[in-house]
Order: structure tokens, then sequence, then C-alpha cells
């Protein structure tokens, strides 16, 4: 346990960890609880589907068409809820392995897990209460969360959780206040990141205070566990429990969503750009970009055949 | 690093005809121009901004809190976005 006699190492974190203790969480008592969710902007949640050129899709009507895409953002939005449940036990456990000279490290995790607690708990009650439907979720994400929660480094656990998967989810979902989106679910994801931003700081901080020597021994892994973690974001792209469900073949919904995927750019963003938030970290690695640019796309499709999601939506407003 | 208003809006700029080349072809290249009209930033063109703005600046810039801080989208232009840089560089950890 550490000596509550230790000094803070950096008055910037010292900083950082009081504006956490400060932050207030009123979205849990959001006014918008209580009132009916605006269904005309519900429809607006997602961006175009993956799906959008596969046959079936052009044949659905309109209505149809945007229900897959609500669904699609629902399912991300159950990933989202997922990494943040995650991210509540690496807290605990980066809180018990990080280093003791200082309070820092420990303190300032201590609210990282308190924030996502709070992002797990409103996540949850929007989907469960105000939404009413109940996702898995993806398998390869559930994979990789195991084996970050088995994972020995503090360091790995912070930069693979944090600044790959929470940093990459937020990023994506932010744009869904672009559309204008359902109140409630703005004022939810607005709070969720402004949380976000402290993480992103401390994080930085962190790697920016490793020695070379260490920096040195964690490469191999940080590597490894880089590359595992962008195979699962990319893989959890594919809301195949969503597409099951209006009868797609899974077959050609990996084939259309991984071209989909490249047409837009995101295979060049997962290839070229993500890693450098490794580089940021001071973590270069030109073996890890040839493994991402040779390997990635192939095992984002056998992540889908090894574990093919078997969990199917349950709509719990239609079943009750 | 100081950087005074000016050289943050062209840095921003040059960044955004790196991540747009795609823009709006009437599409003014200053401080008044829309990231999502004129620009059409999605969400991965987020995700490449917030890192390339980050390298650029050597500072935290964490493009999803500005994001949530509007409550119209309309409200995202290039020179809110430089502003947005501006404040992250005085309190970078």
């Amino acid at each position: 346990m550490l000596n509550p006699d230790l000094p803070f190492a950096s008055p910037e974190i010292e900083k950082l960890l009081g504006d956490a203790a400060s932050a207030t969480w009123s979205v849990a008592q959001d006014p918008l609880w209580n009132r009916p969710l605006d269904i005309e902007r519900i429809n607006d949640v997602g961006t175009a589907s993956l799906l959008q050129h596969i046959p079936g899709f052009t044949s659905l009507s309109v209505v149809q068409r945007n229900e897959v895409i609500y669904r699609e953002g629902l399912y991300h939005l159950h990933n989202l809820m997922a990494g943040e449940n995650l991210g509540v036990f690496l807290a605990a456990q980066i809180i018990r392995d990080c280093p003791n000279d200082s309070l820092d490290c420990a303190y300032f995790t201590s609210t990282i897990l308190a924030d996502e607690r709070n992002h797990m708990l409103v996540l949850r009650r929007y989907l469960r209460e105000k939404v009413g439907v109940v996702f898995s979720p993806n398998p390869a994400l559930a994979r990789i969360f195991d084996e970050l929660m088995r994972e020995n480094s503090y360091e790995v656990k912070l930069l693979a959780s944090q600044l790959c998967l929470e940093w990459t989810a937020v990023s994506l979902i932010s744009s869904i206040q672009f559309k204008n989106p359902e109140p409630l679910l703005r004022n939810i994801l607005a709070a969720i990141v402004r949380d976000e931003g402290r993480h992103l700081r401390f994080n930085r901080w962190v790697f920016a205070h490793l020695t070379n020597a260490r920096i040195a021994e964690l490469q191999p892994r940080m590597e490894e566990m880089f590359f595992e973690t962008t195979v699962a974001i990319v893989a959890s792209f594919f809301a195949i429990p969503v597409w099951q469900q209006y009868g797609f073949a899974p077959d050609a919904c990996r084939e259309y969503a991984l071209r989909d995927l490249r047409a837009r750019g995101a295979m060049r963003y997962f290839t070229r750009i993500l890693p450098r938030q490794l580089e940021r970290c001071r973590f270069k690695s030109d073996r890890l970009i040839h493994l991402l640019e040779t390997e990635l796309e192939q095992r984002v499709v056998d992540a889908h055949f090894e574990l093919h999601p078997t969990a199917i939506a349950i709509d719990e407003r239609e079943t009750a | 690093m100081m950087h005074d208003q000016t050289e943050i809006l062209a840095t921003v700029l040059r960044i955004l005809d790196e991540v747009c080349p795609d823009r709006s072809a009437d599409a003014r290249r200053s401080a008044q121009a829309s990231l999502i009209d004129d620009y059409y930033i999605d969400s991965l063109k987020v995700a490449e901004l917030s890192l390339l703005l980050e390298e650029a600046f050597d500072a935290s810039v964490f493009l999803p809190h500005l994001i949530a801080s509007v409550r119209d989208p309309h409200e995202l232009t290039v020179g809110a976005l430089a502003e947005f840089v501006r404040s992250n560089l005085t309190v970078s950890v």
C-alpha cells in the first residue's frame, strides 16, 4: 500500500487529479431520462452502413436501411460500454501494479476507475432502460479484453486500453455529434469525452517519464499487443449480430464490409496512422507497421471465422 | 515551444489539407470554413486530425473534446479548431 506521506512527482498530475476529483458527473441526473426518446432523431445515430453496397441492402426500403444503421450504432455503443467495463478492472490492476514511489500514478488511475465506472453505468442504463436492446460485445474485443486482464505490465495495459481502444472508440463515436443525434445520447457522449481528455493527458505523462531502458524492455510486447488490439478494433466494426437479423450471409458481409472499410480509408488509417499513437509514446516500430500492412486484413477475417458471434440481439421491450 | 495564433491557423489548415484532400470545391481555406460542410470531416478524420495535430504541436489535442463542447455541429469551424489547439498548448502536461 502507498504511504500517504509520499509526494506527487508531477505538479501537473496533481492538478489534473484535482480537476478530476472536482469534475461534476451530472448526466445521470439529466432531465432527459424522464422523457421519451426523440425517435425522429434516434435514427440519425450512425454513418453509412458498411453493407451499403451489398445487393440485399440496396433492396431494403429507406426505413429498413435507417433501422440497420441505427442498430449498427447501438451495437457499437455496446462495444464501447464493454470497453468501459474493462477499463474499471484494468484500472484496479494498474493501481495495484504501478510504481509506488509517488502518489501520481495510483491516485490518478483511481479517477480513471471512477470515470470508467460512471461511463459503463450510464451507457448500460441508456441501452437497457431507454433503448431496450442488448448485444453481447464483439467476440474479438472480448478476447483482447481477457488478454489485457492477464497482462503483466501496467504500461501495456494502459497503452492498449486507453490509447488504442478507448481513444479510437471515442474518436470514432464522437462523430455521432455531427448528426444532431438523440439529445440524451449526445449529452452522455459529451460527458464521457470530457473525462477521456483528462485520461489522455495522464497517459502521455506516463510514457514521457518511462526510462529508455524500460521502453526497450517493453517494445516487443507493446508491438504485439498493439497489433492484436488493432485487429480486435477493426473486427468489431463488423456488426454481424445486426446483419444476421436482416438475413445477410456472414461471408458476404465480411467481403463487402472489408471492401467498404478500404474505400473509406479505414484500413489506411489503421495501418499507417494509428501506429503513430505508439510512436507518440516513444515506441517507434517499423516492424509493427509492416505487420499491420501485411497481416491486418487477414487476421480480421480469421477473427470472424474463429469467433463467429453466436449472441443474437434481444429486444427487451418486445420480449417483456 | 511558443506558437502565435496565425502560425497555429496556418498549421491547422495545412493538416486539414492533408487529412481532407477531397474537401468541397467551394471550401474557403480560412478560419470561417466549416469542418463538416467544407472539409467533410467524418469519424476517421476526427481520429487522424487529433493525432496529426498532436504531432505538429507536441501537445494533447483530443478533438472529440471540441466536438462535445458545441451544441450545434456547425459551430465547428477551422477557427474554432485553431483556438482549441491554442488552448491545449497552454495546459499540456
